[in-house]
């Protein structure tokens, strides 16, 4: 219960942010709007209102609408390094991929999750994460038509 | 009706298009065989390879792995108690029994019959309601849209969990990612910010794959879940006609509840294979022998559940409207192509409604073909453990994303997308809900904003019609009603 009002308060909290200042701040409204419903801000305005109002019944009474729990745990144990070494992996590949191209940074995240998953067999990870994405780019590349970016691999596909 | 039946057949009969509903089907049994891998994931990966594909057959290849996701859930659901969709939590009530017994393969083939029957009467009556449903729907304008929409959008409670709150808040935030971009009406920016990567709003696919893909990985690798047990030997006969002809009325029951539940938004499968299960038990006169082992209850509760596949495309075909989270990726897939299911599309493209139909029909033959040829070889790729699935599924998501629009923008909205999912799944926010109301807000929106110009402003245009009010009075009885059977079968709401 003490979740489910935590949870509310950032709710609501989210939702007055939005009617406050991302709505204001973020939508441009024409001067010469005649009408308030074809605003276009009118529409956010109600949706925002309604993310308050359900953050405000979780506030509030925050067992009254919810079905209790099956008793299986919430993600409680989340192991935050396990956590920032995978959001490492994954914005790393993001930001490689426009110098590197996406085969090598998608080979190295291949070959890393696996190791970080438990996969210690050296040959069937280095196999895994050289193969998959080679394979997917040459999918993608002659049977799609996608220019994927093939980065060092480029003069393999010409 | 001949000459577009004809033209159907054209469009239908390729050698691509007949290979793809078989590839569909036997990547959906795969994936939802795979507890873990849910069959909306499974859509949602294969969704980017459709992207070159002609309509048809992209949506064919969808609507085939939907099938056949349907189906797999059963697979392990009967092998190692692990259900691969929430529907197929039912099967392990007699499956798993069976398989303890020494009888796996008579549940599994009970449990394919069940699925290929039940789908098959699915298919039949989509078939024959959609264009009925089509025809009455060309009446409708925008102030009908807004209303039938609203109407749809109860399906949140449907979808929503363990917590309706939740689920309606989680809609809410659909909406709002919905509202960016450019306004339809003044043409103003939306939340850019600055970012013009943003104009045209968030791209569906790193939305969909962020949220129903991502979350469940990123779970796995933080928490260094346990790798899946071993399938249990398909020891023992297999299920003859006899079982068929034994079971058959409990089949034909579950077929007809699935038909009635998935024609109506936000029910599902899940509802379907309980309602057609204890409904079984109730009239069988082996009432004893259910949840220890009795083939009915395995074939019953498949029936109910695959019973659902035709009949919740009745109201995407006809009037646009999703009936659950696979139907609405499905409709996002008709819009990346450029198609808008409706009314419409009945008068406009009705050859490739057809085409649909026909590979619909055909994707029940191939769901009894993959169930009964390849059930060894999906036992085995179920068995794949997860430290090498799911970086594969990964790679997939990273490329499928980058292959939308050529950059790197939508793979960052996609990581983004995952990270927000994620929290939801710590916070216990349901997705669907989110993912159902992004992809119906801009209809929402931009119907309610046409009525008002119609009507100069008045609201009230959308109370006007026969057909608005009939909506009105759905909608609100449909929230009673869900919120109502909440409360007293906590069991479906999930």
């Amino acid at each position: 219960m003490r979740e489910s009002r935590l949870i509310g308060l950032v709710i609501t909290v989210l939702g007055l942010l939005a009617l406050v200042v991302l709505i204001p701040v973020g939508i441009v409204t024409p001067s010469n709007v005649e009408r308030l419903a074809l605003a276009p801000d009118f529409w956010p305005n109600i949706i925002a209102s309604v993310f308050v109002m359900m953050g405000i019944i979780l506030l509030i009474a925050p067992a009254r609408y919810e079905v209790p729990s099956s008793g299986e745990q919430p993600y409680r144990s989340a192991h935050a390094t396990r956590l920032v070494l995978l959001l490492g992996i994954l914005f790393g590949v993001y930001v490689a991929t426009p110098r590197l191209g996406l085969v090598v940074p998608a080979m190295l995240m291949v070959f890393g999750l696996s190791w970080l998953a438990g996969e210690r067999r050296w040959k069937r990870l280095i196999i895994l994460s050289f193969a998959s994405p080679i394979a997917l780019a040459a999918f993608f590349t002659y049977i799609a038509s996608v220019p994927i970016p093939l980065g060092v691999f480029e003069f393999i596909y010409g | 009706m001949y000459e577009n039946l004809i033209q159907a057949i054209g469009l239908f009969f390729t050698f691509q298009n007949v290979l793809i509903v078989l590839a569909g089907v036997l990547i959906g049994a795969i994936v939802g065989a795979i507890p873990g891998m849910s069959t909306p994931m499974g859509v949602a990966l294969v969704l980017p390879f459709t992207f070159t594909m002609e309509p048809v057959t992209g949506i064919l290849l969808l609507l085939g792995v939907y099938k056949g996701g349907l189906y797999g859930g059963s697979i392990t659901a009967i092998l190692i108690k692990a259900p691969g969709t929430p529907a197929a939590s039912c099967t392990v009530l007699d499956g798993y029994p069976l398989t303890q017994k020494g009888q796996a393969r008579k549940a599994l083939d009970m449990a394919l019959y069940a699925s290929c029957f039940a789908d098959f009467v699915s298919n039949m009556s989509l078939i024959l309601l959609a264009g009925i449903l089509a025809s009455l729907a060309l009446k409708f304008g925008p102030p009908e849209f807004f209303t039938l929409i609203l109407f749809s959008l109860t399906i949140i409670a449907g979808v929503s969990g363990d917590s309706l709150v939740k689920g309606i808040a989680s809609a809410s935030l659909g909406l709002m990612f919905a509202v960016i971009g450019l306004d339809t009406v003044y043409g103003t920016n939306r939340f850019l910010f600055g970012n013009w990567n943003l104009m045209g709003g968030l791209s569906f696919i790193p939305v969909l794959i962020g949220l129903f893909a991502l979350p469940e990985i990123i779970r796995f690798f933080v928490n260094g879940a346990a790798d899946r047990v071993k399938s249990a030997a398909m020891r023992g006969g297999g299920a003859g006609l006899a079982d068929f002809k034994r079971c058959f009325k409990s089949i034909l029951r579950g077929s007809l509840i699935g038909v009635g539940l998935g024609a109506i938004p936000g029910i599902g499968g899940a509802p379907s294979a309980f309602l057609s299960y204890s409904e079984a038990r109730r009239t069988s006169r082996n009432r004893d022998g259910f949840g220890k082992g009795e083939l009915e209850g395995v074939a019953a509760a498949e029936a109910g559940n695959n019973g659902v596949a035709g009949a919740t495309m009745i109201p995407l075909l006809a009037l646009g409207v999703p009936g659950d989270v696979i139907t609405a990726i499905i409709l996002g897939a008709f819009m990346i192509h450029g198609l808008r299911p409706g009314p419409l599309l009945f008068v406009e493209n009705i050859s490739l409604i057809y085409a649909l139909f026909i590979g619909i029909m055909l994707s029940s033959l191939y769901l009894f073909i993959v169930g009964k040829f390849t059930i060894r070889l999906i036992s085995r790729i179920a068995e794949v453990p997860n430290r090498i699935l799911y970086p594969i599924v990964l790679l997939l998501c990273l490329f499928g994303t980058f292959a939308i629009n050529n950059n790197m923008f939508d793979v960052l909205v996609m990581l983004l997308m995952g990270c927000l999912g994620y929290v939801m799944m710590l916070c216990r926010f349901p997705a669907p809900p989110f993912l159902i109301a992004f992809i119906l807000g801009p209809l929402l929106e931009d119907n309610f904003r046409q009525s008002l110009i119609l009507s100069d402003g008045g609201i009230d245009i959308l109370f006007r019609s026969p057909i608005c009010i009939l909506f009105w009075i759905l909608t609100v009885v449909s929230v009673v009603f869900l919120v109502n059977g909440r409360r007293r079968t906590i069991p479906f709401s999930a």
